[in-house]
């Protein structure tokens, strides 16, 4: 079918699974024990001002009826309010999603930069040392719990060498956060020019960074390794050898291209991962994103963010497979015709 | 080697040396610290600002540095500590009101509201915003809404007068001791009703969703900045009507792990951290010697105990509850759980509270005197309990244990059940608690304030025991506006001796209030409700 | 060519994996016998002490044996693992076979449940359920199985769906089985090899699930110790220096996950030719 066609296919499964999720995540809240309108009245409010707040929320109406105010809500970006910062979720949300997503892309720059070239030389130089120490990263780096790894990270880079910061969030106590244009630190101090603060961003980066990216490198190393076998072994691989293209430049041009095209199909993959590991991250170096507020309301069963915070969670990751598929069925025909 | 290698392997290269480069580069301070500047470390947020409500402890912080009251606690140096002020019973200093006085036999309190104090929007603070502050107090939705009737006797609104632009008056129906510490509550802070009426809606007449975000009082700090989880920023108010303090910048920083507090004073890189407790026992002692941080610590009134719901069994067994008592190794919670930081509790009425008495308790760790109890109580075989501790409380979690191992010893069989603060209020409440180890801290130092709060068959949502004895309530009525000091306190030790006999309570400790900070901090001050305000706080 | 060779190294790791599985399940259902101490009896005298010839892993802030500790939770987190698999296994296997077999509205109701299930990250589900629940460890399995389902769901209802078509099951019905019977008969053996496969590898993800939920407190709730739980009480003591309350409990997981997987790969390899990838 054509691409047009392709997409339109896709979006159309899409509908049904977005609105699962919405299901879901209404039905995870409405299971939580408590009654919100008893924690946002108060502990020593009167039995009347409970329910009248009980009415305002919608509580005292069937289910259904519930089901449909949270989805019109939605509609209208109201996704409640916290009751332990007292604001609505959605500004919750703005203040924290910078502080992950910087966390999330200096990850996926450390996993690629290192896990990409990794699982490339390993394939190049086959069962080589490289290689079996490559693979055994891969197999003992999915085994590794990211919580486990970053405190290590921690007693060997904080404690015993003194190079990495105490784990005590974004920048130093005493450095002013530079001005806030994207909300990503690191971008927003070398854009107004703040040495300081840019390398106390960078600084403190460091070990969170490596530690999700770390979590993250393994199936990357891996695919990439295996794709890049797959390439070197094919025949339109060996025929350009016999015809005398020169060796290097048929591995890291043409054949590392086409292996990093499979690689795309493994980010939906790494979203996954990367969600799971921002929220465990987050708490071990207090960093102030998703993740941890995610964790805080979790704990203290604040209705409003935990089902915010899991239906953007399962938002992005139905957006990034639909991405992950379109741009697939881009790159590969044949794709198309399942 | 193909131009797109290079590129690789260039992007590897400068990762690194940025990496090597951040971490051999100490940042140098910036203009943030410097001296004027008090940097606080905690673990709370501002969930209100709303002064007549029950808010976290980062909201009451706030609103005892930006909102002023009629009248303040007044703060003594202690002896030996300099440095260091600390409360004593009913004194009172001129916050608002410059003065006050008493009618009809201390029935009717008349303030005189000072002149010059302005609220930040320009309008002069007078009595017309001291009635607005009561009237909403009595009315909105929160915590004053019971206190006012019960405490001073204030039914209606007409109750507080307006005399003149700057003489306001409180009508109780009868005098009332606990009055004038009522005024003091930070609940009762003034605020500028010109700013709250303008944003008073149909469903909210008393602009409560508004000032659950935003400051509208007079105080020596403003709040300019509230980021939840990261940090909130105070600064010093111009033109506030008392002189400038020390401290132009407060920072409090939001620091979630105790461990990261306490390498933050080690390596002076906060001045203090606060919080309830802001530290554990075990590092407030780990920190005594340390060089540069001085530990401070003062008896308070907040109460730990041992909650046993009286109102199903086993523990509407009087003989049971008694068991329980000398059951308790208080003699070794003090030391392994409090580290000396907690005095025993010997009366259900704190020992810095006028009142109490700690003569009047027989209980003290005796498994043999507990188990004949036990046995006379009727109690056969194991009995199953669930004891419930709230999480993040280290001192509960670690005295539970210990609690659990000796209730063992005399017939129960404890399952440790941790809750969150929430879940734990609510279960509390409906009375879904068997054992839970319960706090309590009275700002109104008291012993009826006390006495009504945790015992009253009426005080629903705080008296978590659901004790219910007539004698002591017609006790209580009776006494809560005794005027005659005599009459007051003596029947204070007769609700205590009532109290402790009925074992009410499995009887645990008194804390210590502690804080650690920089050894060049001066001017802490600790006032009944324990909230930190800075005004006085300097460097020396 | 290397590919013997390389077999062999294989299976000598996934022999040394299944060893390790096997310790690990032996210490766990021997844990009161083995474990030189109890491990919820203080000891105030030693605590937070570092590794010695009496505390082989180290004694924590109450003075308790980490060895005895870290034995225990195994228990609970072996047991944990495997009853979610279970569950997951059996409900998914059921379900699948179930709209494999029906077809129809029963298939497409299932799949769109399973859809949605799979929409997202299975931590980011659990983690939503075991706070909706409540932390209790029972609700933990239910939390983990119910992120597994979907698993097992598309597996069996794939197979279901090729059997269906096969001569085999045709030949089957003209001779007078009847359909319960073919499924049962012909259809399972096809299916217990991937889900043996699966259910190894699920394994180890249930017990990195535990762990983490446990680690950010939503778990296992203490005093019963659990190796994420307990790595979580150590992690505040990283910053200090005591860095052996961290480092056992967290080469526990890593070193059981590992093994499990390793076993996983190998039974792959070897059960089940058409899903090996190129090694």
């Amino acid at each position: 079918m054509g691409f047009g066609r392709y997409v339109l296919h896709r979006l159309l499964l899409v509908a049904p699974t977005l609105f699962g999720v919405t299901l879901i995540s209404f039905t995870l809240v409405y299971v939580l024990p408590g009654n919100p309108a008893l924690v946002k009245a108060g502990s020593l409010a009167t039995p009347e001002h409970v329910a009248a707040i009980e009415r305002q929320m919608g509580l005292d109406r069937p289910i259904h009826v519930q089901y449909w105010r949270y989805l019109t809500g939605l509609l209208r970006a109201d996704l409640g309010e916290s009751s332990s910062t007292g604001r609505p979720v959605l500004e919750d949300f703005r203040q924290r999603v910078p502080a992950t997503l910087e966390l999330t892309l200096a990850s996926l720059l450390v996993a690629a930069a290192i896990g990409i070239p990794l699982g490339v030389l390993s394939a190049v130089h086959r069962d080589t040392a490289l290689d079996h120490a490559s693979r055994l990263l891969g197999v003992g780096g999915v085994a590794m719990p990211s919580f486990w790894t970053g405190l290590l990270l921690l007693y060997v880079f904080f404690y015993l060498l003194g190079v990495a910061p105490p784990p005590l969030g974004r920048i130093a106590a005493d450095v002013l956060p530079p001005t806030r244009l994207t909300g990503l630190y690191v971008i927003d101090a070398a854009l107004t020019g703040h040495g300081t603060a840019l390398l106390s961003a960078l600084h403190h980066l460091m070990l969170p960074a490596l530690t999700l990216g770390f979590a993250v490198m393994a199936p990357l190393t891996r695919m990439v390794r295996a794709t890049m076998l797959e390439i070197l072994e094919s025949d339109y691989v060996k025929a350009a050898w016999a015809a005398g293209l020169p060796r290097r430049r048929v591995i890291y041009g043409d054949a590392l291209r086409n292996a990093l095209i499979p690689v795309i199909t493994l980010l939906g993959v790494i979203f996954g991962f990367l969600m799971a590991g921002n929220v465990v991250v987050e708490m071990v170096f207090a960093w102030p994103g998703l993740g941890h507020y995610a964790v805080t309301s979790l704990v203290t069963k604040d209705a409003g963010p935990i089902q915010s915070f899991v239906l953007f969670v399962a938002v992005m990751y139905v957006l990034v497979n639909l991405t992950v598929d379109l741009l697939y069925g881009l790159a590969d025909p044949r794709i198309r015709l399942r | 080697m193909s131009p797109r290698m290079d590129r690789r392997s260039f992007l590897k290269g400068t990762v690194g040396v940025a990496a090597i480069g951040a971490a051999g580069v100490r940042p140098r301070r910036s203009q943030a610290q410097d001296k004027r500047t008090l940097v606080v470390a905690w673990d709370t947020d501002i969930d209100t600002l709303d002064p007549a409500h029950f808010k976290a402890i980062g909201g009451y912080v706030t609103v005892a540095n930006c909102y002023d009251t009629l009248i303040g606690w007044k703060v003594r140096p202690i002896k030996d500590k300099p440095g260091f002020f600390r409360s004593q019973p009913a004194e009172w200093d001129p916050m608002i009101a410059e003065s006050w006085s008493t009618e009809r036999d201390g029935a009717t309190l008349v303030f005189k509201i000072r002149k010059g104090a302005t609220f930040p929007s320009g309008r002069p603070v007078t009595a017309h915003a001291a009635k607005y502050c009561f009237d909403r107090g009595l009315q909105s939705p929160g915590y004053m809404r019971l206190v006012i009737p019960s405490l001073i006797q204030v039914k209606s609104p007409d109750q507080f007068e307006v005399r003149d632009d700057y003489t306001f008056a409180i009508k109780m129906d009868a005098p009332s001791p606990m009055a004038l510490d009522v005024v003091t509550l930070s609940n009762n802070a003034i605020i500028d009703p010109e700013e709250a009426k303008a944003r008073a809606t149909k469903d909210d007449p008393w602009a409560g969703e508004w000032l659950k975000r935003n400051v509208a009082g007079v105080g020596p700090y403003h709040l300019v900045k509230n980021e939840p989880g990261v940090e909130v920023v105070l600064e010093s108010t111009k033109g506030y009507w008392r002189p400038e303090p020390y401290f132009s910048r407060i920072v409090l920083k939001f620091v979630p792990n105790e461990a990261d507090r306490v390498l933050l004073l080690k390596k002076k890189a906060i001045d203090m951290v606060v919080g309830r407790p802001g530290l554990s026992p075990k590092n407030v002692k780990s920190l005594e010697g340390e060089q540069g941080l001085r530990v401070f610590q003062v008896p308070d009134t907040t109460c730990h105990w041992l909650c046993m719901n009286g109102s199903k069994p086993p523990f509407d067994n009087t003989l049971v509850r008694q068991a329980v008592n000398y059951a308790i190794p208080i003699q070794a919670i003090l030391p392994n759980v409090l580290f000396g930081y907690g005095t025993q509790m010997k009366s259900p009425v704190p020992h810095v509270t006028p009142g109490h008495s700690g003569t009047l308790s027989p209980y003290k760790h005796d498994l043999e005197k507990a188990k004949a109890l036990m046995k006379e109580g009727g109690v056969k075989g194991t009995i199953p309990v669930d004891l419930a501790v709230r999480v993040g409380y280290t001192t509960h979690e670690a005295a539970s244990v210990w609690i659990q191992r000796e209730l063992e010893k005399i017939g129960f069989k404890v399952n440790i059940v941790r809750e969150t603060d929430a879940t734990f209020r609510q279960l509390a409440i409906k009375g879904g608690h068997g054992l839970s180890l319960e706090s309590f801290q009275s700002w109104v130092n008291d012993p009826w304030y006390h006495l009504v709060f945790n015992f009253h068959t009426k005080s629903k949502f705080t008296n978590a025991s659901f004790y219910s004895n007539p004698i002591l309530d017609k006790l209580i009525d009776e006494s809560m506006h005794e005027t005659n000091s005599e009459k007051r306190l003596g029947a204070a030790l007769v609700a205590q001796k009532i109290l402790i006999d009925d074992a009410v309570w499995g009887f645990l400790w008194y804390d210590s209030w502690t804080r650690v900070m920089k050894a060049d901090l001066s001017g802490i001050e600790k006032r009944w409700d324990t909230f930190e305000r800075y005004y006085a706080a300097k460097r020396t | 060519m290397p590919w013997p060779w390389r077999r062999l190294a294989r299976n000598r790791l996934s022999f040394a994996a299944l060893g390790a599985i096997l310790v690990v399940t032996v210490a766990a259902l021997l844990a009161p016998w083995l474990a030189p101490y109890d491990p919820d009896e203080p000891d105030a005298a030693a605590a937070l002490a570092s590794i010695s010839v009496r505390h082989p892993l180290g004694t924590d802030l109450y003075g308790r044996d980490q060895l005895s500790r870290l034995i225990h939770a195994g228990r609970v987190d072996l047991l944990v693992a495997l009853s979610a698999t279970a569950i997951a296994l059996t409900l998914g296997a059921t379900l699948g076979a179930g709209a494999g077999y029906r077809g129809g509205w029963v298939d497409h109701l299932v799949m769109r449940g399973v859809d949605a299930v799979m929409a997202f990250p299975a931590f980011i589900l659990a983690l939503a359920i075991t706070a909706a629940l409540g932390n209790s460890t029972a609700n933990v399995v239910a939390a983990i199985a119910l992120t597994h389902v979907p698993i097992y769901t598309r597996l069996i209802r794939g197979e279901m769906l090729k059997a269906r078509e096969t001569e085999y099951a045709e030949a089957a019905r003209t001779v007078g089985n009847r359909p319960h019977q073919i499924l049962l008969y012909h259809l399972f053996p096809n299916c217990v090899p991937p889900l043996i496969v699966q259910a190894t590898l699920a394994m180890g993800f249930a017990i990195l699930t535990v762990a983490a939920l446990s680690f950010i407190g939503l778990g296992i709730q203490p005093p019963q110790s659990e190796w994420g739980q307990m790595t979580a009480e150590g992690a505040g003591y990283v910053v200090s220096g005591e860095w052996w309350l961290v480092l056992f409990p967290g080469l526990a997981i890593m070193l059981t996950v590992l093994a499990f997987n390793l076993v996983g790969d190998t039974l792959r390899d070897l059960l089940d030719p058409r899903m090996r990838g190129v090694r």
